[in-house]
């Protein structure tokens, strides 16, 4: 590979010469981002990665066509990281002003000294639901007469119940189940994937309804 | 095409939204390990999301196995579906684990159902993760970190043409007239799909009649994320010949507890003989419920089944 097709600014025209949305112009977009970070203006504001982040999204959409700008990016105007940095800096500067009316809001005796406030600390605490697995060996009691009924052929000791029941914490390995049921890992892990593993994702749709 | 490790690797940043959203989900569970494992799991998915996303590629973690409570609980998955279908599996590495080995080792729970695996070295102190690469490997117990395809190459693996499946071994058809059945191959009864109060059998999937001295079996065969089928294939010795049937039947996929009804539209089943020539054919329509092609042979012969459906081809060896 030559220094000529890493040049951030080469990457970039040859970008251009792909469709928008297109895995080639996706191709050098990738590659243009890592050639380019460690070029960019890089300082301790704690909302730094969310400002980078911002970036490589005005990147992708402003490189060719304006999508967000005025204008598309100008290879004979600047290099690729002049130009980015422009963007970086204003919205670097934008979230500090949006964590600044953050904290005005949150008062604290900590937040004097001009810490980041945690972010964590401003969710609202969570009603009390219970651990995950209570409800699951709960759901497990409740539906136990159908869960023992779902077994291999042959093998009805070697059902839903007991499979699900063995893997929750602290979970037994599948070798030691198969040693254990006298069977393949491979029946074992074919026949919990077909049979229990459907029950428990739609189970776990349901709980992810009741939390945050 | 493997690349080794570039220079610079690609870095990308993790945002106040990743952590907060990793946090929040890590709160369900009590148990430490499982708190880390489901926090550090969401936090790569969100970081090639957020990758992804930059590019034009819309994803959704929240519908992800990675984001399901119950399943956090029970398998170490990173899963991230993507919009045209199949699973991205986000593998996170400690930074101060890299050095250590040069070999990512992949849960059992996720060697299957995954289009590729996406290496990310979280770097949690500075705010960063690097995405070394991705592998399409398939059924990986482990991967090498040094053999990865760079990120770049990504979008064209996604977009490209998919269906590529490894090769099945060949299935020897003699020995079942003996009782001498791989696993892999179950009863049709036992593959059908259980109602949600008990397992309720479908019209037509009994044994083959009694008084003929035929053994059928079956496997589940998944065409696509959301599409699989029921592959039977039943012998009989007849006299002079072996008698075979292949049967199709729809299957739910693994995500659904309800049962489909038809064979996935534009599913075509072929036979193919020893030296690749095209024997039969049978295109399933969109409102066929099971799809069957008979034919006899000798011992020693071979043949595949080919099953074509929209990019993906699969075959299957049979030697009787």
């Amino acid at each position: 590979m030559t220094t000529s097709q890493d040049d951030p600014r080469q990457l970039a025209v040859a970008a251009c010469q792909h469709r928008a949305g297109s895995p080639q112009r996706q191709r050098y977009l990738t590659e243009l981002i890592r050639r380019v970070k460690p070029n960019l203006w890089r300082d301790r504001n704690p909302y730094y990665q969310d400002a980078l982040q911002l970036t490589w999204i005005y990147l992708c959409q402003n490189l060719c066509e304006a999508r967000t700008a005025a204008a598309p990016y100008d290879p004979r105007v600047a290099s690729v990281a002049t130009w980015l940095n422009t963007y970086l800096k204003y919205r670097l500067k934008d979230l500090e002003i949006a964590a600044q009316q953050e904290r005005r809001r949150y008062v604290s005796a900590s937040d004097r000294t001009g810490d980041t406030p945690s972010v964590l600390e401003t969710i609202p605490a969570r009603p009390d639901i219970p651990p995950i697995l209570e409800r699951v060996q709960e759901w497990l009691e409740n539906n136990a007469d159908e869960f023992r009924a779902i077994h291999v052929t042959h093998h009805p000791a070697i059902n839903c119940y007991v499979m699900i029941s063995k893997r929750l914490p602290p979970e037994t390995p599948w070798q030691t189940l198969a040693q254990e049921f006298g069977v393949s890992y491979k029946t074992l892990e074919s026949f919990y994937r077909r049979q229990c593993r459907p029950r428990l994702l739609a189970f776990g749709r349901a709980e992810g309804h009741l939390g945050p | 095409m493997t690349t080794l490790q570039q220079d610079p690797v690609l870095i990308w940043p993790i945002t106040h939204q990743g952590r907060q959203t990793a946090h929040q989900l890590s709160q369900r569970h009590t148990q430490r390990e499982i708190v880390e494992r489901v926090r550090r799991n969401a936090l790569a998915v969100w970081v090639v999301h957020d990758f992804l996303r930059a590019l034009g590629i819309a994803t959704d973690p929240t519908t992800s196995d990675s984001w399901n409570p119950v399943l956090q609980l029970i398998e170490d998955v990173a899963d991230l579906p993507l919009p045209g279908g199949g699973r991205l599996e986000c593998r996170p590495i400690t930074i101060n684990t890299l050095t250590d080995r040069r070999r990512c080792p992949i849960p059992p729970e996720v060697r299957s159902d995954r289009l590729g695996y996406v290496m990310v070295v979280l770097d949690e102190a500075v705010g960063e993760a690097s995405l070394l690469g991705f592998s399409a490997a398939q059924q990986p117990s482990d991967i090498g970190l040094d053999r990865l395809q760079a990120m770049a190459a990504l979008p064209d693996y996604l977009q490209g043409p998919r269906g590529v499946t490894p090769p099945h071994p060949i299935t020897h058809l003699g020995p079942w007239l003996a009782g001498q059945i791989d696993e892999v191959w179950q009863s049709l009864e036992s593959l059908m799909p259980p109602s949600p109060l008990r397992p309720a059998f479908r019209q037509g999937a009994e044994e083959p009649p009694a008084g003929s001295r035929g053994v059928r079996r079956a496997q589940r065969l998944v065409l696509g994320p959301t599409t699989a089928i029921i592959l039977a294939v039943g012998v009989t010795a007849g006299p002079g010949a072996i008698e075979l049937v292949i049967e199709l039947y729809p299957a739910p996929p693994e995500t659904e507890t309800a049962p489909r009804s038809y064979l996935p539209d534009g599913l075509t089943m072929k036979i193919l003989d020893a030296s690749g020539t095209v024997v039969l054919v049978a295109p399933a329509n969109a409102t066929d419920n099971a799809l069957q092609m008979s034919f006899t042979g000798q011992p020693g012969e071979a043949f595949s089944l080919q099953l074509e459906w929209r990019s993906t081809t699969l075959t299957e060896q049979f030697l009787i």
